[in-house]
């Protein structure tokens, strides 16, 4: 059967080549962060619109929704990127990083990165305060935030803990409760 | 050689959508990646709902975090967000929106698509379809009647588009390219969800309902109803009616208890066009098992019946297909994978021709049986080769080798580059052999497979932290390929496998964020062909085999959220001129405009073919009046409680 010229081959495979080349024209310093990281930071912002705090939690002055991210920080620049520009009824999303818990910083959501024992820590400070706290796949029912991501069939789903959002003051759509793996209310231990 | 050549082959499709899960899980390269490529960067994530964020695949079995792109294969992923901020009503619609697939409607209810090349009514027969895992190929005609396809759309959660060769997984007729459309799972439809839209094309409506029954079970039930409008004749004796409507229903189950998960779901559904009188029903039901072996090893087990029938004017087709296929995926050593598994499938097909041509046998059965293996090996922390194949056998052609070799390396962790080459074949279909009639044309029981060995290489990354790019170059190499000949110089005419050569061509997409709250999408494909006959013969049907394909397509899209729930898409598409039918290129552009109300109620308003009140797309007189698709404008609301 007759065959395409073999020069017309070579253009081909040149051009395709030159498409992938391109490709690396200017590659700048990609951030590396797993998806799941990603995931998760666009969860801390996307889990407020489920939550009611009270009309303490907020401060006239800023008009921030404010996430802290307590300890040891697994996001980088994804968390700042993942709010950049996104707002919740007029208000936009602030980033607040601290090493350890500071009682004085306002905190709407309150990442807690760490140790077990760090975390405990920083929940025991933070109870009672009108904050959602949130935890990263803890396993020890003391150190669990309100939210505790756990990763289930390789997707990041989480518990939350109501009994613990009600001794906070803040209140949790019924929505948010029907998406989350486990409901602990309270009287049980969790898990 | 007349009105029946609804051309086309069929056979085999092992694999599935969710198949595909589990293969991820359990250790295929080709879908590991899939279902991360539809997010790569936390601004994407952003236009995610909770829900669909919840249902992100984040991890593979083996717990091991995935990297952003390690997918050795052409894999364009159309996300739930994505339909839903295009608006569409339609599957067909839908894949309009994946830059590696080439989308031409007929008329009402009528579609040619295809990857990489062979569009046409009459030649679209190299692209194999899954639906949940359930081949939507037919045999009978080789080919996908898009109008029988029926998908609950505001309940799909992806839908992964391959452009190349997926034969080893996916088995034949996955020749130059593999969809595979995946639904939700059960728990993550839970609630009542009405869509609906109304416009001067198209009328729809869906109602779902999702619950639970005790801890570890779930389920949905939906419903739906369309009805399209006619389409614009060309010609002026042409008043032909097209105007499609349908319903459709269908529920989905899931259990998971500890190790076990369970699936069964199952759908009907019934449309009628007054064109031809035809009324096209079926239905389906499909169960899978799925056993975690440990953290590294996985089993499924799926089986499905389903039927098809279309029952038209000049003659009744009925298509039933029991498929029953096993797998086990498992991890071992310092990062390999390997996948393994079995199919067996038996086709029944009756076609009843009231007119002179048709198959001197109306019924046929089809058996096919397969096995594959593939394995991935990390050569290096950076180096992953895949090594697979499958041999299948079915009733009528025998044994079919369909292996693959895919070498990825992963430069850094912002870009990877892949080669492949593989073979895939598509099978006979009953009309390729069977199909005589009139003294015209004689059957042809000696039609052989059609071959493809096809090169690729890619380039899929981050060329910076805020873009997303995937480039794609093949090379194929086609044998085999069907014509119409003639037996002695003259009648009867008979098909034959005449013609073979060359494709090659670039695909690539990528995405752009200008600003957080606006992005760009853009993509682009370009092909050539240079196919032959043998020397000294002919193809009386004027290679209509070699399809109706632009030499380029290209689309840009822009994506705004504008604030307050507010959000604004336009695209802008173009396809080149169709030499074989001189269907003039065409530049569209569509607007969607949409008001998230409240987290409960999106409304939005969607116009799509703005730029002309109508342009032609395809055409194929042999079974159809020329159709003109015209403007659309539609509004959509979707309330979900």
């Amino acid at each position: 059967m007759p065959r395409l010229p073999r020069h017309r081959h070579f253009r081909a495979a040149a051009l395709a080549l030159a498409v992938i080349a391109s490709a690396f024209a200017g590659p700048a310093a990609a951030s590396e962060q797993s998806l799941e990281y990603a995931v998760k930071a666009t969860y801390l912002y996307k889990l407020a619109p489920f939550v009611e705090w009270p009309a303490h939690a907020h401060d006239p002055q800023t008009g921030t929704i404010d996430l802290c991210v307590v300890g040891e920080d697994p996001f980088g620049d994804t968390l700042d990127r993942a709010v950049a520009g996104q707002q919740l009824g007029g208000r936009p999303f602030a980033v607040r990083r601290m090493r350890v818990l500071d009682p004085r910083a306002r905190c709407h959501v309150m990442f807690l990165g760490g140790s077990a024992a760090q975390t405990a820590d920083a929940l025991r400070m933070a109870r009672g305060m009108p904050v959602l706290t949130v935890t990263d796949a803890v396993a020890d029912p003391a150190a669990m935030g309100i939210v505790n991501f756990v990763v289930v069939d390789g997707r990041v789903r989480f518990e939350i803990d109501a009994a613990a959002a009600a001794q906070n003051g803040i209140a949790i759509s019924s929505k948010l409760l029907d998406l989350a793996v486990a409901v602990h209310r309270g009287g049980e231990t969790p898990r | 050689m007349g009105s029946h050549v609804d051309d086309r082959a069929g056979t085999r499709s092992p694999g599935s959508g969710r198949a595909l899960h589990t293969l991820a899980a359990a250790g295929c390269v080709l879908a590991a990646a899939a279902s991360v490529a539809a997010a790569q960067t936390v601004e994407d994530l952003a236009r995610l709902s909770i829900e669909e964020l919840a249902a992100i695949e984040v991890t593979s079995a083996s717990r091991r975090a995935q990297p952003l792109s390690e997918t050795a294969a052409a894999i364009y992923v159309i996300t739930a967000e994505d339909i839903r901020r295009s608006g569409v009503g339609s599957l067909p619609e839908a894949l309009r929106l994946a830059p590696n697939l080439q989308v031409a409607r007929l008329n009402a209810y009528n579609y040619a698509i295809t990857a990489r090349g062979f569009n046409s009514p009459e030649a679209a027969n190299k692209l194999l379809v899954l639906v949940d895992g359930r081949t939507v190929y037919s045999p009978f005609a080789g080919t996908v009647f898009w109008e029988s396809v029926a998908v609950p759309l505001p309940d799909v959660e992806r839908i992964e588009v391959i452009s190349g060769p997926g034969g080893t997984l996916w088995g034949a007729n996955a020749v130059n390219g593999v969809i595979n459309i995946i639904t939700r799972h059960s728990s993550e439809s839970q609630g009542v969800l009405v869509d609906a839209g109304a416009g001067n094309a198209e009328r729809k409506a869906t109602v779902r309902y999702g619950g639970d029954i005790g801890d570890d079970a779930t389920f949905r039930v939906y419903a739906s109803r369309f009805d399209r409008s006619d389409t614009e004749p060309v010609l002026p004796n042409d008043t032909v009616p097209d105007a499609f409507r349908g319903s459709q229903a269908g529920f989905r189950m899931d259990l998971g208890d500890g190790d076990d998960a369970y699936t069964l779901q199952g759908d009907i559904y019934r449309n009628y066009t007054e064109f031809l009188d035809q009324t096209l029903r079926g239905g389906n039901v499909l169960g899978r098992w799925t056993r975690q072996l440990g953290p590294d090893s996985a089993f499924e087990l799926q089986a499905y019946y389903d039927v098809k029938i279309r029952d038209y004017a000049v003659a009744y087709d009925s298509l039933k297909t029991f498929d029953v296929q096993a797998q086990h995926g498992l991890t071992f050593g310092d990062g390999h994978r390997f996948v393994w598994g079995g199919e067996y499938r038996v086709w029944r097909s009756l076609f009843e021709s009231q007119v002179v041509f048709g198959f001197q046998e109306p019924e046929a059965t089809l058996s096919v049986g397969s096995a594959f293996a593939q394995a991935e090996f990390a050569l290096t922390p950076d180096l992953r080769l895949t090594l697979g194949s499958k041999v299948e056998v079915d009733s009528h052609t025998g044994a079919n080798v369909l292996p693959n070799l895919r070498l990825a390396w992963q430069v850094d962790e912002a870009h990877m580059l892949w080669s492949a080459v593989s073979r895939a074949v598509r099978t006979p279909s009953r009309i390729d052999r069977e199909l005589s009639g009139g003294g015209i044309l004689v059957p042809a029981p000696d039609f052989r497979v059609e071959k493809l060995t096809a090169y690729e290489i890619g380039y899929r990354g981050q060329p910076t932290a805020r873009s997303s790019l995937s480039v794609s170059a093949y090379y194929n190499v086609y044998d085999d390929l069907r014509t119409l000949g003639s037996t002695n110089g003259g009648l009867p005419f008979q098909l034959r496998n005449d013609m073979g050569g060359e494709t090659y061509g670039v695909e690539a997409w990528g995405t752009y964020s200008v600003r957080d709250w606006w992005r760009l999408r853009a993509g682009f494909d370009w092909m050539r062909k240079d196919l032959d006959l043998e020397p000294g013969t002919a193809d009386l049907s004027g290679r209509q085999a070699a399809g109706q394909d632009p030499r380029h397509q290209a689309q840009l899209r822009s994506e705004m959220d504008l604030g307050d729930g507010w959000w604004l898409d336009l695209a802008l598409r173009r396809v080149g001129r169709v030499p074989p039918t001189r269907v003039p290129a065409y530049t569209e552009v569509d607007a969607h405009v949409g008001w998230q109300v409240t987290p409960a109620l999106n409304l939005s308003l969607h116009g799509v073919n703005l730029l002309d009140e109508t342009h032609p797309e395809v055409n194929n007189p042999a079974t159809s009046p020329p159709r003109l698709i015209g403007r659309t404008i539609h509004a959509k609301l979707r309330a979900e409680f």
